[in-house]
């Protein structure tokens, strides 16, 4: 749990959960720390496509994220942030 | 002569290049209601009512005429029937607290309706044991006003109802649902979030008793909204907060409401933000009602037809142009609404809503889409050339 927060306080400004019923969870990435946070994040995704240039859908463990250049994620149908921050810590280690 | 390239010179957010289409949202600010509201601030800022002094009796004068200004902006017989409040929200939640229920009473609503304007009259269900019942339109959001006429019986108290969808954009026929209500003697509250800022709205031709709306979406500040109010019901409807400014005696064991609306607006009022909904009219008038709405229906043809045109595109709401306003929500089939938007924002600068809208019983139960759409709303300054952009910014996320 604390390695957990401390990786998150690394690399992640701001989670919060999107508007829809899909429980998807939008991610800021820190600034500074962007760049480093989603070279780790594509690496450990299977890449499905590629959206107008500017964003990367993916899989990790059979969840959908993507990923825009602008260093914004979506986890999608995480359920819960208590989700959505394993999976991101997952990603980020 | 509508003269879009002037008006963007008072919205100097525009200039940084971005396209805003989130107006169903909350709309843009023209500089000079910012102006209007500084001045408050720089020459004369003081408390409304409550001083003799002449900061207070010209901030008075200013708070007091909007009550005005907005009374003559839908018409309203007089500015008594005018309520200050916070934002639509805040206004619906006044009736739906301050009306006398009993178990039994009937709230006629229906499936396209913002949350504000549909937990409202479900938590009464629960408190008072209300019926509540619940119309559904077709697919494009038109009703069929037999279910109406079915719905609404003698026990039915109030018909509470959006003018437009803040996500199909659909128009309602709130003209002859008001009739039928009070054919039934029931009362008849309108949600004009989306409609003041767009239409003119007549409260006296429309007939209703209670009119719902947000200073926010019509190019004011946000924080300052309006409930217009028959004169007859001010006496019926309770105030949902009472306290200074609403009272014409007090003693150890008594206190006496004000019997004009003023009982519904207790404590100090946004002063600032109201005196920003009353340029914000003012800007609207001289921009003018007709040349507006002309604008605003070229672009929503553009829009829906050339969103239309993407195969693999869903746009929702009516394909009628005339039944509906520049509110268009869609889906790219395959892709995920956030990311659509997201993906508008980061590529083309574009900046749309994407999720349930606050109407996830619409979402759910007519589109059946409940990871919701994307929804591109339009106002006075969108341009032909900012729509274009959006439908091949679209159509390029479509086929990447």
């Amino acid at each position: 749990m604390k390695c957990r927060k401390i990786l998150l306080n690394k690399y992640v400004s701001k989670i919060y959960e999107a508007c829809g019923e899909g429980r998807d969870f939008v991610v800021i990435l820190k600034y500074a720390e962007r760049e480093e946070a989603m070279r780790k994040i594509l690496e450990k995704c299977k890449i499905k496509r590629s959206i107008a240039g500017v964003l990367t859908t993916c899989v990790y463990e059979a969840k959908e994220v993507s990923v825009s250049i602008t260093g914004k994620l979506i986890l999608k149908e995480v359920n819960g942030r208590e989700n959505a921050e394993k999976i991101l810590n997952k990603l980020l280690e | 002569m509508f003269n879009t390239s002037k008006i963007r010179l008072d919205f100097p957010i525009l200039k940084s290049g971005i396209i805003y289409m989130d107006n169903a949202a909350s709309s843009l600010t023209p500089e000079p209601v910012l102006q209007k509201m500084l001045e408050f601030y720089h020459d004369y800022r003081a408390n409304v009512e409550r001083g003799i002094h002449r900061f207070s009796q010209k901030a008075s004068e200013e708070y007091e005429q909007v009550h005005r200004k907005v009374a003559n902006f839908i018409n309203a017989k007089s500015d008594d029937e005018i309520v200050l409040t916070k934002n639509t929200t805040e206004s619906i939640n006044i009736v739906a607290n301050g009306l006398d229920w009993k178990k039994g009473d009937k709230v006629v609503t229906t499936l396209i309706e913002h949350h504000s304007n549909f937990i409202t009259w479900l938590r009464l269900r629960k408190r008072f044991g209300i019926k509540v019942e619940v119309i559904k339109p077709d697919k494009e959001g038109i009703f069929d006003f037999k279910s109406f006429e079915e719905a609404i019986d003698d026990k039915t108290k109030l018909v509470a109802m959006t003018h437009i969808s803040n996500v199909l954009g659909v128009i309602t026929p709130v003209e002859k649902i008001s009739e039928l209500a009070h054919d039934h003697e029931a009362l008849f509250l309108v949600d004009g979030a989306q409609s003041v800022p767009h239409l003119k709205v007549d409260v006296q031709k429309i007939g209703c008793d209670y009119l719902a709306f947000s200073g926010h979406k019509m190019l004011g500040p946000t924080g300052i909204g309006v409930l217009y109010m028959k004169k007859d019901l001010i006496e019926r409807t309770q105030p949902l907060c009472i306290g200074g400014g609403t009272i014409t005696k007090v003693s150890s064991d008594f206190y006496r409401l004000i019997e004009d609306s003023r009982k519904f607006e207790a404590g100090t009022p946004a002063i600032a933000e109201a005196i920003g909904l009353g340029a914000a009219i003012d800007y609207i008038a001289r921009v003018g009602f007709d040349s507006l709405m002309d604008h605003e229906r070229k672009l929503t043809e553009k829009i829906c037809q050339g969103l239309r045109d993407i195969p693999e595109v869903e746009v929702y709401g009516p394909k009628d142009h005339k039944k509906r306003i520049g509110i268009v929500a869609f889906n790219i089939i395959s892709l995920s609404p956030h990311d659509i938007a997201l993906a508008l924002d980061v590529s083309a600068n574009i900046m749309v809503r994407s999720g349930h809208h606050c109407a996830m019983p619409l979402m759910n139960e007519l589109l059946k889409k409940p990871e919701g759409c994307v929804r591109a709303s339009l106002y006075l300054y969108n341009t032909v050339n900012e729509v274009n952009e959006l439908i091949s910014a679209v159509s390029e996320i479509a086929i990447s």
